[in-house]
């Protein structure tokens, strides 16, 4: 009897242990599908003088977005970028901004005139917009909770932030 | 934690997350198991074969981690540069730059919490990479705030002799009361 029940332990352990495997391979593949890959990891620092580097965000839905202030959508996107860090930072909800004007202190201007409480970082060197292959601005990126990239921007419209809001939502509530 | 955070490779890290993930599917799957199929007490003893495997897979990661580092990086020609840092009140850390042999290895920005885990005694490895057996020279540059609020670099180096067990070098930061200055103190381990 005792062997029996110790046979069957044994059986749903190993049930389980397949059933997790297979769960687990499901996950991969439905992140190949959405192109989920892992966000490159890079710190930076911020026009405020401090070094944020990307991984200590790891836990939180994370929107990364790369502009330059001579650019109007990316003007318009971080004016919206920062209604929604400002509802939904509470909720763990992180934005890193990536800014590579050429004239650091346009940038300076603009984060001061609009308030903006989020994190704006330097890539003097471009370094980091070629790692998340930024071709052309604004470009945003959506992190989810386990430090992959799951959805991508390559451009903004007026009003977009609803959308983006909405897969914050989703990515937040998996 | 910040010890393991910074010494774990991203691979390995991967790993170390996927773990406890897969070991909560197994106690939802377990969870549902139990509903209609297992009495309390087969449950718990389910419940203690999953702790148990799952201390198993956190067990093999670590070792799967240990083997890697030692195919990449064999002892005959291992060499590893870790910053500690002490006190810290006439030096905010801003970055080290690491040069070995003329060349660029390392530049390591840290952040607020990477500083704090220092000042608390955390120890981060800066660089692992392989050497031949002979003689090197290290080139360590801080960057930060210095005494009074002001931008501070400093160098520091070492020529070190490459043997045939790995080498361990530190790059340790310190207070030197006297001077109301800091100091950036490069040693090896033996």
């Amino acid at each position: 009897m005792a062997a029996n029940a110790k046979r069957w332990d044994v059986a749903m352990l190993a049930g389980l242990a397949m059933a997790t495997f297979l769960l687990g391979a499901g996950s991969a593949s439905r992140a190949g599908e959405t192109g989920a890959d892992a966000a490159p990891d890079f710190a930076l620092k911020a026009f405020d003088g401090r070094n944020h580097r990307l991984s200590e965000l790891r836990g939180q839905v994370v929107l990364i977005n790369f502009w330059t202030s001579r650019c109007g959508p990316c003007r318009a996107q971080m004016s919206e970028l920062a209604e929604l860090h400002a509802e939904l930072s509470g909720a763990g909800v992180g934005v890193l901004s990536v800014n590579f004007d050429s004239d650091p202190e346009r940038a300076r201007e603009f984060i001061t005139t609009h308030g903006i409480a989020f994190p704006v970082l330097r890539d003097d060197g471009r370094e980091v917009s070629r790692r998340y292959g930024v071709r052309g601005i604004p470009r945003l990126v959506m992190i989810d909770r386990e430090g992959l990239i799951r959805h991508v921007y390559n451009d903004h419209r007026t009003g977009q932030t609803r959308e983006y809001r909405a897969l914050v939502l989703d990515l937040l509530e998996e | 934690m910040f010890p393991m955070k910074f010494f774990r490779s991203t691979g390995a890290r991967a790993a170390a997350r996927a773990a406890p993930r897969r070991a909560g599917w197994l106690a939802m799957l377990a969870g549902c198991g139990a509903v209609g199929l297992v009495s309390a007490e087969e449950f718990s003893a389910i419940d203690r074969d999953v702790e148990a495997l799952k201390q198993e897979v956190l067990a093999l990661n670590r070792d799967l981690f240990l083997l890697e580092e030692e195919l990449l990086f064999p002892a005959n020609t291992q060499v590893a540069v870790f910053v500690s840092m002490d006190v810290g009140e006439f030096f905010a850390l801003d970055a080290v730059s690491l040069r070995l042999n003329g060349r660029e290895v390392a530049n390591y920005l840290y952040t607020e919490r990477e500083v704090e885990a220092l000042l608390r005694g955390g120890v981060h490895r800066l660089y692992m990479g392989n050497v031949r057996a002979g003689e090197h020279e290290l080139v360590a540059v801080f960057t930060g705030i210095g005494p009074h609020g002001r931008e501070y670099r400093r160098g520091a180096e070492l020529s070190f002799a490459k043997g045939i067990g790995p080498k361990y070098v530190e790059l340790r930061i310190s207070d030197v009361e006297r001077r109301l200055q800091p100091e950036f103190v490069v040693r090896k381990w033996e």
